[in-house]
């Protein structure tokens, strides 16, 4: 049991470092900041995503799950900016919600 | 993230716009396409040969990820020579994968039961212009041609594969997405 803790801690830390510099080339997406937003001791964790979209700011924080996988760290930051892509890879703002959790 | 949908029909894929001029064009265009339907040409009924789509519960009528795990893979496709899969998936927020193009956004189509739609993204696999994403994700992207376009209600059909890397299965997460667009895609090709 102590040892799946550990592993969970580690796994939300070891994903979130693996976020940072990520980018999207030749797109109008700019990821400014990628951050842990829960306890490190929590998961699935809760990461905030700051970003632009042609220059407007935009906040997406969701808690990240099932969906990552029980595979590598390399994979589930993959899967989930692979993810975050094709939400945002078509808007040319952020969406409102977006917008206003930025303010 | 998008409006998504209460109607959990399957559908035919759908546009993600509504072209502008897009009925002057149809009504310039309709005599060659009746030239081109009365001759046996009809484009509507020349789907793309899904050469390397199969689709592994076709048989199932219904949702075939109805219940099951997000990462059950419920078809393959192949892109010179590398099969890559069609996970489950799940709905929006964070939607990607089988349920994710079935039914977010209006559903976009559905890649296991409709053999025309799983035909689109075996071609777009194999006949898309191939770009970079990020990291290990790819997008395809295929324009079609005026008469097909008119078929479809839609000028481009694009593909977003994670190629790389692979689940403990060993496989990737595989095709993300699926999708037509009306007008020209803003990151194209």
């Amino acid at each position: 049991m102590a040892q799946a803790a550990r592993s969970d801690i580690d796994r939300a830390g070891e994903l979130v470092a693996a976020l940072q510099g990520w980018e999207f080339p030749k797109s109008h997406i700019v990821l400014d900041e990628i951050s842990l937003r829960s306890p490190a001791d929590a998961w699935p964790p809760r990461i905030r995503i700051d970003y632009r979209i042609r220059g407007q700011r935009g906040r997406w924080e969701e808690e990240w799950g099932t969906e990552l996988g029980d595979g590598s760290v390399e994979y589930a930051a993959n899967l989930m900016m692979a993810i975050v892509y094709i939400h945002l890879m078509d808007l040319t703002a952020p969406p409102l919600e977006h917008v206003t959790a930025a303010i | 993230m998008r409006n998504s949908h209460d109607d959990l029909r399957p559908t035919r894929p759908r546009a993600r716009a509504l072209p502008p001029g897009w009925l002057v064009a149809a009504v310039a265009l309709a005599p060659l396409l009746l030239a081109s339907c009365t001759d046996g040409g009809n484009a509507c009924d020349k789907a793309p040969v899904g050469v390397g789509a199969v689709a592994t519960d076709v048989q199932a009528a219904g949702d075939p990820c109805a219940g099951k795990p997000v990462d059950r893979i419920v078809a393959w496709f192949t892109r010179q020579g590398v099969r890559y899969p069609l996970r489950c998936g799940r709905r929006d927020p964070r939607g990607f994968g089988y349920v994710h193009i079935r039914y977010d956004e209006g559903g976009h189509g559905d890649p296991v039961n409709d053999p025309a739609c799983r035909a689109e993204v075996a071609n777009a696999l194999e006949q898309g212009i191939e770009h970079l994403a990020s990291g290990g994700t790819w997008r395809y992207t295929v324009k079609f041609d005026d008469a097909k376009a008119i078929c479809v209600n839609a000028r481009y059909f694009r593909v977003v594969l994670a190629r790389s890397p692979n689940q403990p299965d060993g496989h990737p997460a595989g095709i993300i997405t699926a999708l037509h667009y009306a007008n020209q895609p803003d990151q194209y090709p």
